[in-house]
């Protein structure tokens, strides 16, 4: 993977690291949750539920259903797992942005 | 246990409803999680919270298409297609670009003249009742009938319930202050006018707008220009020395109206208008019969009513007669004739007082559009089977994969149903373009609107099932017959049928050819009315109108234009040759009476001067004989007519007891457009005092032209202070008789120049078509020691076979439409070869010139490229 092939948006990225996160257990709401208590950011669940399915035509997460709980009127989960190529854009991520942010000059960091 | 709470079911209901079945569970089972946590604090809160969510979904990516609606629909299917047919048409791109450009304008030319046939088949149509109203003729043809006729007709029928004089409709001055205006499209009518053709009234009303004897109606943009923000009820307006009162104010008339009246005057009570002579025609009549009247029983009760009131006068003019019942036995029709209001813009353009339509130009034009549009169905077709071999792969594949033929000739219907959709779009922008000049040459005002309304997008769509089925049909039948295992081994029919092809295109070159044909045969036939020897000299003959404003001030206007060198002579007349002059019914005198109607020209003695006229025998007036007032001149024809062998000395009379006696014999002249024959005339001497003599002023100039001008204009501002100078020179004044000509010539020209340019796209693009599947041979050729012209020999022979067989179609069709559009002449050409030769020639020119690029390009190449490959 090419670090110019990437194509992630800001939200999408975060939808994806936090799948990472939870890994095995991240289905819409507990998405939309872990975002709050990550982030102190209030998302929507529609936005959530949008950008989770981008990813996955981008290939970045794969989904299956669980199984029926008494739970959410008896209706499934769809659980999200994030691929190999999912792993390989945020190690690109990281990557950059640590290259880059190791580039700042010093006196900028201290005088902040 | 108390019941969990639930949310709200309209919002689920909307959300199965709307939300792709695959997403509902999950997006549901979210939903209801967030919900079972809030209700707990607030019920109320966690529904609205709830419904919220769900119109939140409400995303494109979570809406159902049409396959989720319509399950078992085949729009699947359809979407496949749509997509395979893009793919195509964006590997093609430069093949699909023409076949879009070419449709666009074929569909461009039949939008425009689909808005002409609307505006033209729309005349008169918003009068209430206009199916009820007909126009009262003579003959069916005269267009001006008596004074009193309409009101006895309404004493005497009780269908007819209503009727109206017209009158007018010409120019009239008006003097605001000490200014002059020319004004035209000034009408005079009958009180009853608005009974007939209700107009909307700003001021005043209908009842008494045209009660007296100087009322006067204008319409609101008149009302503007006159009385520019005044209300302009019980003002004064002087209209031609009449002191009119303006009366009520009307919408402006319709674009479609034959009576496109600016300005309404009452007609005057004097005599001439009140009691009038019945053999006097200086009206329009309109009459409105009951709902449903037959208008032919009406008029089978015509003869006795002319018998009855204008028998007398009849035999006072036609004095070889004893009865009016021995009149009409001897064949002379005179009958009054019912023309329905409707028929009279296109069917009768002699009758309307606007500008007349044609009938046969819109037939003529419709099908010229029809057939640019064929055109281009046609290049459509060419291509598509031509270029079939590079479909021939996925033919098969698909059919051994389990598609039938009807699936896949429904792929190549949707394939040509989107290029003539994308062909529609570009026309309408075409037509929008190109509106401006087809105004200029039509004489028409058409507007976007005109193009871009709710009835046009009507005809868009019917546009493209037809286009989109004309093009498509041929093309889907032949492609999905392919044979799978014979199209997967490269060895189906690729190439299409070579002899559909070929008369393709033979009739392309026909239609194209037949178009260009056509150009020429009018632009010859113009040329030749142009250069026609008219007998007289019209270069330099300088016409005034309103030469009667001179009267009393003639003399001093004459010697002061006289007086520049650059001016040679002056004569007033009644009429002028190419100009309208009147008809007047004269009789021989004792036994065997001949009677004749020549044109009657009023004019003094100089004319003979000025207009270059021959005087074979006799003589012309003399300006010193005081006798010579009771003389007159005929026309050669004139003295045919009659059979007279010595006219010098002979009388004519004209019923009212005046004798004329014939002093000489002027050699025929030109009076009117080359679609009339020659006509009798005669010339009656007229001085200053003579009555509906001096409404001309012909003025003869030699030397400086401009000079000249400079210096009539300068007399008359002098002599008629104020007045509008109105002029011009004949020559011009016979040019303008055929300006529907010109417009003719030139709306073929842009035809002829659209259908070659489509012709020409098919051209280049089935050159590349044949070059590119005989790009080994050429090769191979090539290697053998054949040089670059004979292979282009070799390649433009097929094309300049295919034009001599469509000049072989072409030539006789053409001649036959030409020699019948040339027959509405009677001074005409007539159709040489070199009228079929030039556009033959021109044809093949244009053909071997689209053709030789690539084949030249194809032919230079060099031949181990195309032989290498495999």
């Amino acid at each position: 993977m090419e670090e110019e092939k990437v194509q992630l948006g800001e939200f999408e990225e975060l939808v994806l690291l936090i799948t990472a996160i939870l890994h095995e257990n991240a289905y819409g709401v507990k998405v939309l949750d872990e975002i709050e208590v990550q982030t102190g950011r209030k998302a929507n669940i529609s936005g959530v539920h949008t950008a989770l399915d981008r990813l996955e035509k981008k290939g970045y997460l794969e989904s299956y259903l669980g199984g029926a709980t008494a739970e959410r009127g008896g209706r499934r989960k769809r659980f999200f797992k994030v691929t190999n190529l999912g792993i390989q854009v945020l190690e690109i991520n990281h990557r950059v942005r640590n290259t880059l942010f190791s580039q700042i000059p010093d006196v900028l960091l201290q005088n902040k | 246990m108390k019941a969990t709470p639930e949310p709200p079911k309209l919002a689920l209901r909307l959300l199965q409803w709307f939300c792709k079945p695959w997403y509902v569970e999950v997006i549901e089972g979210d939903l209801y999680e967030l919900f079972d946590r809030e209700v707990e604090h607030s019920p109320k809160a966690a529904r609205w919270k709830f419904t919220w969510n769900v119109i939140r979904f409400f995303r494109w990516r979570y809406i159902k298409d049409l396959d989720d609606f319509l399950p078992k629909s085949p729009f699947g299917m359809f979407k496949t297609y749509f997509k395979v047919s893009l793919r195509n048409m964006l590997k093609n791109k430069t093949q699909t670009i023409f076949n879009i450009m070419g449709l666009a304008i074929g569909i461009a030319c039949c939008v425009i003249i689909l808005t002409h046939v609307k505006h033209q088949t729309s005349f008169d149509k918003d009068i209430p009742q206009a199916e009820d109203i007909y126009r009262v003729t003579i003959n069916g043809r005269g267009p001006y009938t008596p004074a009193q006729m309409v009101k006895y007709m309404k004493a005497d029928y009780p269908e007819v319930l209503n009727g109206a004089r017209l009158g007018g409709m010409g120019e009239v001055v008006i003097k605001q202050g000490d200014q002059y205006i020319k004004q035209p499209n000034v009408l005079m009518a009958d009180s009853t006018f608005f009974d007939l053709f209700p107009n909307t009234f700003m001021r005043g009303e209908a009842k008494t707008a045209l009660n007296g004897p100087n009322d006067v109606v204008l319409t609101e943009s008149m009302a503007q220009k006159y009385f520019p923000n005044l209300d302009p009820i019980g003002e004064i307006l002087d209209i031609d020395g009449q002191k009119c009162v303006v009366k009520a104010v009307v919408m402006d008339a319709p674009r479609t109206t034959t009576i496109p009246y600016q300005m309404i005057q009452s007609i005057p009570w004097e005599k001439w208008a009140t009691t009038g002579n019945w053999t006097g025609n200086n009206f329009f009549s309109y009459l409105k019969l009951a709902p449903g009247a037959d208008p032919k029983v009406l008029e089978s009760k015509f003869p006795l009513f002319i018998e009855k009131y204008m028998g007398d006068e009849i035999l006072k003019y036609n004095p070889q007669y004893s009865s009016y019942r021995e009149f009409v036995q001897d064949n002379n029709q005179h009958t009054f004739v019912l023309i329905p209001m409707l028929d009279i813009h296109l069917h009768h353009p002699s009758l309307t007082l606007g500008n007349p339509g044609n009938y046969n130009n819109l037939i003529i034009f419709s099908l010229v559009a029809l057939f640019i549009l064929l055109l281009a169905c046609i290049n459509y077709v060419n291509m598509a089977t031509a270029k079939s071999s590079l479909r021939a792969k996925e033919i098969g594949i698909r059919k051994v994969l389990g598609s039938v033929k009807s699936l896949i000739a429904q792929q190549f219907l949707v394939e040509s149903f989107v290029i003539t959709g994308l062909a529609i779009f570009i026309a309408v922008g075409l037509t929008l373009l190109v509106l401006p000049y087809f105004n200029m040459i039509s004489q028409n005002q058409y507007e976007w609107a005109d193009i871009l309304n709710a009835r046009n997008v009507g005809w868009y769509l019917i546009i493209w099932l037809m286009v989109g089925l004309l093009a498509g049909v041929y093309p889907a039948s032949f492609l999905s017959s392919f044979k799978p295992i014979a199209a997967l081994k490269g060895e189906s029919r690729t190439g299409g049928n070579q002899k559909l092809r070929s008369s393709l295109v033979v009739l392309q070159f026909a239609i194209s050819m037949f178009l260009m044909v056509a150009t020429f045969i009018v632009y010859t036939q113009l040329r030749h009315m142009n250069s026609r020897q008219l007998g007289l000299d019209a270069e330099q003959v300088f016409v005034l109108s309103d030469a009667d404003k001179l009267v009393g001030k003639m003399d001093r206007f004459k010697s002061m234009v006289m007086g520049n060198s650059n001016i040679s002579n002056i004569s007033f007349t009644s009429g002028y040759p190419s100009g309208f002059l009147a008809d007047w019914g004269y009789h021989t005198n004792g036994e065997n009476v001949v009677s004749v109607d020549p044109l009657n020209v009023f004019a003094d003695p100089s004319v003979l001067d000025v207009w270059g006229l021959e005087i074979i025998e006799g003589r012309f007036f003399d300006p010193n004989m005081k006798s010579d007032s009771m003389t007159i001149v005929i026309n050669e024809q004139l003295q045919e007519e009659l059979g007279w062998k010595e006219p010098i000395g002979k009388v004519l009379s004209r019923g009212d007891g005046k004798d004329f006696r014939v002093i000489g014999v002027v050699k025929d002249f030109v009076t009117r457009s080359a679609k009339n024959h020659g006509s009798s005339l005669l010339i009656r001497w007229s001085s200053e005092s003579t009555p509906y003599a001096n409404y001309f002023a012909s003025i003869k100039i030699k030397g400086n032209i401009n000079e000249a001008l400079n210096h009539i204009d300068k007399t008359w501002a002098n002599v008629l202070p104020g007045y509008p100078m109105d002029g011009q020179f004949m020559d011009d004044s016979f040019q303008r008789l055929y300006d529907e000509e010109r417009r003719f010539g030139k709306m073929f020209t842009g035809a002829s120049v659209l259908a070659i340019i489509i012709a020409c796209i098919g051209l280049f693009s089935l050159t590349a078509f044949i070059l590119e599947r005989k790009r080994k041979e050429i090769a191979l050729r090539k290697v053998m020691g054949a040089r670059v012209d004979q292979l282009f020999f070799g390649v433009s022979r097929y094309f300049v076979k295919l034009v001599l067989i469509s000049a072989i179609v072409v030539i006789p069709a053409s001649f036959y439409v030409g020699d019948f559009w040339l027959s509405s002449y009677v001074d005409r050409i007539s159709l040489s070869s070199m009228i079929f030769l030039i556009p033959l020639l021109l044809m093949m020119i244009i053909s071997l010139v689209t053709i030789s690029y690539q084949t030249y390009r194809s032919a230079v190449k060099n031949p181990v490229d195309a032989l290498k490959e495999e």
